[in-house]
């Protein structure tokens, strides 16, 4: 049975996009074809609205929806072989970055290279357990509404929401150590 | 020695939760995007104009052509009655019947037909 989502399509769509648009820049990690990849998005939605069922919410549906799309992007990207872009690498450079450049200007730059590594490991995870930490984390979503987002048991959502956290915790700190040592290097072959 | 090893575990501890919560202070912070101003008009502009979807009524016309057969069988029975030389009180009484039942269906038939001519 077909169920009417109130109001136009385009309603619809403006009250949604920034959920989709956020939700689509986690999980492909980069803004290339970003538009184009919110836009399937809403048509996939268009589409599906005659099955759609009233008792989820269109969010739910849509970061279902979304969550396929970023799968399709990925699998486009291993297809053509593509690297991986950080979000913070497009934005600007790094010099731009800097909200404040004087007084804890180096704090700022640590902070914003650590953002970096965190979105670079991210894009290391599995599909299924960076949509687990985009729903819960930025999209402050409950066991209940990703299990439902996703398809998948509560427990299985939170078994991927931990084992994630612990993937990105060993990535950061196996690279933070790495360029430490690196670091060490380059000031012991100064001396 | 056993102090120092217990110490060394209560800071890597401490390492790895102050990592943790880093992370997930870098997790929940929303990612910006920008969108133009004119993307919801696009997208909505891409999707076909929903069509309403009329439920076509299927209508048979047998009960029509009951009507209209049943008509001229009343009138051909009004007709021979008439004729009929028994006049009495049980003729009168088919007779009126007849007429009756006649005119029922000749109204119902004419409220039929303006019905069915107005939803078409």
């Amino acid at each position: 049975m077909g169920v009417e989502i109130d109001g136009s399509f385009e309603q619809v769509v403006r009250e949604h996009q920034a959920l989709v648009f956020r939700t689509l820049l986690r999980l492909t990690g980069s803004r290339e074809h970003l538009e184009d990849l919110a836009q399937d998005v809403f048509l996939r939605l268009y589409k599906a609205l005659p099955g759609f069922r009233g008792e989820a919410l269109v969010s739910t549906y849509l970061y279902r929806i979304a969550v396929n799309v970023a799968q399709d992007e990925w699998k486009r990207r291993r297809r053509e072989d593509k690297p991986l872009v950080s979000i913070s690498d497009e934005v600007s450079e790094w010099e731009d970055r800097l909200e404040h450049p004087d007084a804890n200007a180096e704090e700022q730059l640590e902070q914003k290279e650590f953002e970096g590594l965190v979105e670079e490991e991210m894009q290391r995870l599995s599909n299924v357990e960076r949509a687990v930490l985009v729903l819960y984390h930025q999209e402050e979503r409950t066991y209940e509404q990703i299990s439902l987002a996703l398809g998948l048991p509560i427990g299985t959502v939170r078994t991927h929401l931990h084992r994630g956290r612990k993937k990105l915790r060993d990535g950061i700190a196996a690279r933070q150590a790495a360029d430490g040592r690196r670091h060490a290097g380059r000031i012991d072959e100064e001396c | 020695m056993q102090d120092e090893s217990m110490k060394s575990a209560e800071s890597e501890l401490d390492e790895e939760r102050r990592l943790d919560a880093r992370v997930v202070r870098v997790l929940e912070r929303v990612a910006e995007v920008k969108i133009s101003a004119d993307f919801a008009a696009r997208v909505a502009g891409l999707v076909p104009a929903r069509r309403v979807m009329r439920e076509s009524v299927r209508t048979t016309r047998i009960g029509y052509w009951v009507m209209a057969v049943s008509l001229v069988v009343l009138v051909a029975a009004m007709v021979l009655v008439a004729a009929s030389r028994s006049h009495g009180t049980v003729g009168v009484l088919v007779e009126w019947t007849l007429c009756g039942e006649f005119v029922g269906l000749a109204m119902w038939l004419s409220i039929w037909r303006w019905r069915s001519g107005d939803a078409s």
